[in-house]
């Protein structure tokens, strides 16, 4: 029996908290939750703590099961939640990546200031919403045969690049160019490639969007100069994943991994924590097929972008290239990937599973890209709707201590039916006009299901992440349009 | 008495149904999954479809069922009007069922998969429950 979550908690810095694995006698490592005092009361009214302690529980975790400030329930480990497993002892679960695998967020730059859009904004909205495709069974542009979706599950961007969606240099500005080497794209089942056929190039829906940006405030501004963002100037997010076809491999990766966990006598705390050792034919598999999503998402981003340069020349009757619109990075925030991490004196391999996480590797690290490998790697928290994003960057004391990782967005803290409530009579739509910020949505509950006061304050995950060493503030960037699925 | 009711999630939503019969709670459960999914239940069947599943418990079946419903509403844009569900044992069951080609207009939030998450089914008074979390 758990005892209540107050109890468990010891508080070890002012941004630092410690479940002692002797709080719960199958606890392997300590569970570590970062957060302020204030987001660590939201903490306390969900459930998450308790799979903070379930991954705890998994075979061979290395060191601690490890939470971010934007941590709430999950399916298995918590969203907002980061282990590492040993190579040999240690073990893979889906339930650590999540269905949406390689959910992530992109960021382009531009040379246009806040003044080049101001007669324009609504033009620019509506263009991005009329030719990304965007919100629930809404199918994608692009028609392909089963046997090119194959092409893009093992190359992921660089599919994208080669179709002419995009350019080379987007491809060294993406977390792992954009593509995962082990994707092996003969185990993703035909229902998989069913689910996704259609939807290489789509928004989604939920908490996915396109967000038009005004860069308000910079932290760094040596750093910001090599990511080339100034004040004022006008940036754009995407936030999305790997669609139906993720979903899918992550259930068809569940359905055979529930089965290992008997196989290989696993002890597990939580159903949706099915998961097989890392080195068994059901690990790799996972991880392989896994890979082949995590490559689909990469290719629907880059897709997306490639729409959103479109728009930006359609309205501003100038190239791409003129405007500036270079890709600034692309993180992934929902994967598991095998990484080399200092250790004592040495180094070590690990598979890091980052559910609701992003990746936050400090200056130096090979696996940074040349242009960035001076600063660090570029991290990209988004805020709610309607409040703003950040860019971070990564650091050595997360290399240290979180496994390379840091926050991923603000974290949900209001059911969907809540928000509904809470906003009932509101117009939301109105409400972000009035705040300077014109969105479209495609579907009719989306704006209140997706107001701002459904989530974590933006600002305080990121300032905790910030002082807690995990990822550094570079710049703020303001919403003023919104497209939502 | 109420068939199913919604469960309130920090993301997501959950169903909990009840029936007189294990049968029934499934039936009940997939009109739970298309109040999260659609904006209107669905009526006008067109297409007749027979589904058998088997699995090793009747939490495993009816996560197997879910997904099903899932698949067909999202790929086949297929939503059932009535389902007419048989077990041949607590593990083997089939359904017969009437399903509308829904349009993607009453599609209201894209639902990813039925999870285990606090997965339940249990015998209540003179009938049957169920519980099951969707992660949206």
């Amino acid at each position: 029996m758990t005892p209540p979550e107050s109890e468990l908690l010891e508080q070890i810095s002012p941004y630092k908290w410690r479940i002692p694995k002797e709080r719960h006698p199958k606890m392997r490592v300590d569970g570590i939750i970062y957060a302020s005092p204030a987001l660590m009361e939201d903490i306390f009214r969900d459930q998450a703590l308790n799979q903070v302690i379930n991954v705890a529980q998994l075979p061979g975790i290395i060191r601690a099961s490890l939470a971010m400030p934007d941590i709430h329930w999950g399916y298995g480990f918590p969203i907002g939640g980061v282990a590492a497993f040993d190579m040999q002892d240690g073990i893979v679960s889906p339930g650590g990546v999540g269905y949406d695998i390689n959910c992530g967020v992109r960021l382009l730059r531009s040379q246009l200031l806040e003044k080049d859009i101001a007669g324009r904004l609504r033009d620019l909205i509506q263009v991005f919403y009329h030719n990304v495709p965007a919100g629930v069974g809404r199918e994608g542009r692009l028609r392909l045969k089963a046997s090119q979706l194959l092409s893009v599950l093992e190359q992921g961007s660089h599919w994208a690049i080669k179709q002419g969606y995009g350019w080379q240099e987007d491809l060294e500005r993406t977390e792992d160019q954009g593509r995962l080497r082990n994707a092996d794209s003969s185990l993703i089942s035909p229902r998989a490639i069913e689910r996704g056929l259609n939807q290489l190039g789509t928004l989604g829906s939920g908490n996915h969007f396109l967000e038009l940006q005004v860069v308000d405030k910079i932290y760094d501004s040596q750093a910001a100069a090599v990511l080339g963002l100034f004040e004022g100037q006008v940036t754009l997010m995407i936030h999305c994943g790997s669609r139906g076809l993720g979903y899918q491999v992550c259930e068809d990766s569940l359905g055979v991994l529930r089965r290992s966990a008997a196989k290989y006598c696993l002890d597990l705390p939580d159903r949706q924590l099915a998961c097989a050792p890392i080195q068994s034919p059901e690990g790799q598999n996972y991880l392989n097929s896994m890979a082949a999503a995590a490559n689909y998402a990469w290719a629907n981003r880059q897709c997306i972008m490639h729409w959103v340069r479109e728009s930006f020349e359609q309205v501003f009757r100038q190239s791409a290239e003129k405007l500036g619109l270079h890709l600034v990075y692309d993180v992934a925030h929902n994967i598991a990937k095998i990484e080399t991490m200092p250790e004592h004196k040495g180094r070590r391999t690990v598979c890091v599973h980052r559910k609701g996480a992003t990746r936050s590797f400090p200056a130096g690290h090979p696996e940074v890209c040349e242009p960035y490998r001076a600063i660090g790697q570029p991290v990209l928290i988004p805020g709610s709707m309607g409040t703003a994003s950040y860019v971070c960057l990564g650091t050595e004391q997360a290399l240290q201590e979180s496994f390379g990782s840091t926050a991923h967005g603000a974290g949900r803290v209001l059911s969907r039916h809540a928000a509904l409530r809470r906003t009932r009579g509101r117009s939301i739509s109105q409400e972000l006009a009035d705040q300077g910020i014109y969105v479209m949505a495609r579907g009719r509950g989306t704006l209140a299901e997706e107001a701002p006061e459904a989530y974590k304050p933006i600002d305080e995950v990121v300032e905790t992440v910030h002082q807690a060493g995990l990822s550094k503030k570079v710049a703020r960037l303001r919403p003023v349009g919104v497209v939502k699925g | 008495m109420k068939n199913y009711e919604l469960l309130e999630h920090t993301a997501d939503m959950g169903v909990r149904a009840w029936g007189a019969t294990l049968a029934a709670v499934f039936e009940n459960m997939a009109q739970g999954l298309y109040a999260i999914a659609l904006h209107h239940p669905p009526q006008d069947a067109r297409e007749k479809l027979g589904l058998s599943f088997n699995a090793e418990n009747p939490e495993d079946l009816l996560i197997l069922f879910l997904q099903e419903l899932v698949y067909l509403l999202y790929t086949r844009n297929l939503a059932a009007t009535r389902l007419l569900i048989t077990f041949d044992s607590e593990t083997r069951l089939h359904a017969q069922g009437d399903f509308e080609h829904i349009r993607p207009e009453n599609l209201a939030v894209e639902v990813k998969s039925p999870t285990y998450h606090k997965l339940k089914i249990s015998r209540q008074n003179e009938g049957w429950m169920a519980e099951v979390y969707f992660d949206l």
